[in-house]
């Protein structure tokens, strides 16, 4: 059979809509599943226990349950207890929820790699324990955490297709519909292969922007000597 | 005035400081020499209580160390500096040295900064209050680190090894600041291997080993007419 | 009316265990294909054979930054329409999850063999070896080491990935939550019933992966010992 791209521009605007709503939601999903890992990451190496105890459950069962099971749970699930579930807000919900775990270990890991001696400098002029979280500990474990990071959303925004599972109209969902429009499977799933290619460089080159551009002149590098 | 009263601390089995007792007085500059693992910063950081005793009493200006309630103000009026910087990687070095006046003092921005400013300009730095840690060289990182400690109007400046992580040629930088220091009367306790410097500085001397106070003599006794053999063997030893 | 069976019964516990039965079929195939491919297209990357090292960079790049969803769909149902191949569900979900795997395994080990010190080869040449003995006994058994941790994870992570291969009708544990579900109507007791399962098999395949990692580890401070 010959190969013809043809049809798939022919709704290229349908498409589209599908990569419109997948941006949506994975940006959507990278801030609360940010705000959610840090909180995470915090109540782990709280000191009070139970919060260290929640914490390592939730990341410990998010992590090693595969997300669609998450989704069918959520989304089949919350109906049950009374509670409608709309696809998206469900989706956005499920990845946010599930991205937490992840990030939330890389940001802990982030945290305890920040050095002990600016902590003791924070105490050492009585800034408070709060003081030295907020100002000291937080801004260097998240630029240490930041690549890691950035990887952990590039994965996110693969992970936005599963939501198609729940008729979600991302660029995923749209692409089986094209397909099954055009019966051609193969150039539709190729272009929207290569799209999601295009967007998980354009995350990648964002993050790179960002740590560029906050923590380019902050990052250890080797000592300047002899100049004063 | 900051007495040490027969302190003890332990790490487990590990005794780091046995029954040491002494005062530092107002306008003073103790050197506290030793050879390493004697206890000498064991003791400037019990002192700031950044390290909690196992035994005894330190008070700072008739206030214990043990008094929870008085651990921030202990704090406020010792200031340290760190063998090695820990300067906040994140902040300019102006940002560095306004941080704790402006967070803890409660100073305004304005007033932390024209402060810093002024403190960049007596250690020669004034060209490099926007730099980062990163992009300072060691002696450089080290006086911005004395600055931020003395930004906290502290009522006694406590130096750690400051010039030991940093390269030789570059230690004569901050030492011309802490003698300037000294000249002015701050009050200083300095954990120092530089025993010459000591000579220079001290007005008087502590001299640890494995955690007990040896000695403590006014600066003069102690390096032209030193009794005890030992350490008498210690400072020439240190002089080559 | 439709006579539907709300309950559980006996049957269905044989249902999961089919479903269990094809999830590890499935992933440890397209493991065991998959890290040998990936080693592979490792080895064309390394000695950067023209053209074909190109090809392998952009393969990799291709399939780690697009999701296997669409990758699954691409194979099940755009291959047949292409080529003379057309995989049933179970050929697709292990071909798609092998070229996967690959292509995170290449990024593994290719770093493994990159972090060998440019001076061991020059030491090796210098006695005579010959690049593929350097490789044979000096590159490849340190690099593999390195790599194991990492791909051992890799394998760790993509038993929860071999979940999508449900989507394309493989009668794996999902599908048979999916089945469970749909006859059932029970949510909240099905999906965490599967949640769990797999669970369990990530917590097992963990504990295997340390008790590997710490052979290794013993294994090298013997080298380093011996060094």
């Amino acid at each position: 059979m010959r190969i013809d791209f043809s049809p798939v521009l022919s709704r290229l605007d349908y498409l589209l809509e599908g990569l419109a709503v997948t941006v949506l939601v994975a940006v959507a999903a990278i801030f609360l599943s940010f705000a959610l890992g840090l909180l995470l990451a915090i109540c782990r190496i709280s000191r009070t226990r139970a919060l260290r105890i929640f914490a390592s459950v939730y990341i410990d069962v998010f992590r090693n349950t595969p997300f669609i099971v998450q989704l069918f749970f959520l989304y089949y699930g919350l109906p049950e207890i009374g509670i409608p579930t709309d696809p998206m807000p469900t989706g956005i919900l499920a990845l946010s929820l599930a991205c937490a775990a992840g990030n939330a270990e890389i940001i802990r890991a982030g945290i305890e790699t920040v050095s002990k001696g600016i902590v003791d400098a924070g105490r050492s002029f009585g800034m408070s324990g709060y003081q030295i979280y907020r100002y000291l500990i937080l801004p260097n474990a998240l630029r240490i955490s930041w690549r890691p990071l950035g990887n952990a959303f590039v994965n996110l925004v693969l992970t936005t297709s599963v939501l198609s599972t729940i008729t979600v109209n991302d660029l995923a969902g749209n692409a089986a519909n094209v397909s099954a429009e055009t019966f051609k499977p193969f150039e539709v799933y190729l272009t929207v292969l290569v799209t999601y290619c295009a967007v998980t460089f354009t995350v990648s080159g964002i993050v790179n922007s960002i740590y560029a551009l906050l923590f380019s002149r902050v990052a250890e590098r080797p000592v300047m000597r002899g100049h004063a | 005035m900051i007495e040490i009263d027969n302190v003890d601390k332990h790490y487990g089995n590990l005794q780091v400081l046995s029954a040491v007792s002494m005062q530092f007085q107002d306008g003073e500059v103790t050197a506290i020499l030793g050879p390493s693992g004697a206890g000498k910063s064991t003791l400037i950081r019990c002192i700031n209580c950044l390290e909690s005793i196992s035994q005894g009493d330190i008070r700072v200006d008739g206030m214990s160390v043990l008094d929870k309630h008085r651990t921030a103000e202990i704090q406020k009026r010792t200031s340290m500096v760190f063998q090695h910087f820990n300067l906040y990687p994140h902040l300019t070095a102006l940002g560095n040295i306004t941080l704790a006046p402006t967070k803890v003092l409660r100073q305004s921005r304005a007033q932390a900064e024209a402060k810093a400013i002024e403190l960049l300009k007596m250690v020669g730095l004034e060209n490099k209050a926007k730099r980062y840690p990163a992009e300072l060289s060691g002696g450089e990182q080290q006086r911005v680190g004395i600055c931020r400690a003395l930004a906290m109007n502290p009522r006694h400046l406590l130096l750690d090894e400051v010039t030991s992580a940093i390269d030789p040629e570059m230690t004569a930088e901050v030492l011309r600041v802490i003698e300037d220091l000294a000249g002015q009367g701050t009050t200083m306790i300095l954990v120092t291997h530089e025993i010459e410097f000591a000579r220079r500085v001290a007005d008087r001397v502590a001299f640890m080993e494995r955690g007990s106070l040896v000695a403590h003599q006014d600066a003069d006794t102690f390096f032209n007419r030193q009794s005890d053999e030992r350490i008498a063997r210690f400072i020439d030893k240190m002089k080559h | 009316m439709i006579y539907q069976n709300l309950e559980f019964s006996i049957a269905d516990l044989y249902l999961l265990w089919r479903g269990l039965q094809w999830t590890l079929l499935v992933w440890s195939v397209s493991m065991a294909l998959g890290i040998g491919l990936g080693f592979v297209l490792s080895l064309i990357r390394h000695a950067r054979i023209p053209v074909l090292a190109q090809m392998v960079v952009v393969f990799v790049e291709t399939f780690r930054n697009s999701p296997l969803l669409v990758q699954l769909f691409l194979v099940f149902y755009g291959l047949p329409m292409v080529t003379p191949f057309a995989p049933g569900p179970a050929e697709a979900a292990i071909f798609t999850l092998s070229i996967n795997t690959a292509a995170f395994t290449v990024v593994n080990l290719v770093a493994a063999l990159d972090a060998i010190p440019r001076g061991q080869w020059q030491a090796a040449s210098s006695f005579g070896l010959s690049y593929r003995q350097t490789m044979l006994y000096v590159v490849l058994p340190q690099a593999i080491r390195t790599a194991i941790p990492p791909t051992m994870n890799l394998a760790i992570s993509q038993l929860q990935t071999t979940s999508l291969v449900s989507i394309i009708g493989v009668t794996d544990l999902t599908r048979s939550g999916l089945v469970l579900y749909t006859r059932t109507l029970k949510p909240f007791i099905i999906w965490p019933i599967i949640g769990l399962v797999y669970f369990i098999l990530a917590k097992v395949l963990s504990l295997l992966a340390a008790r590997v990692e710490r052979r290794l580890q013993a294994k090298n401070t013997w080298f380093e010992a011996a060094a």
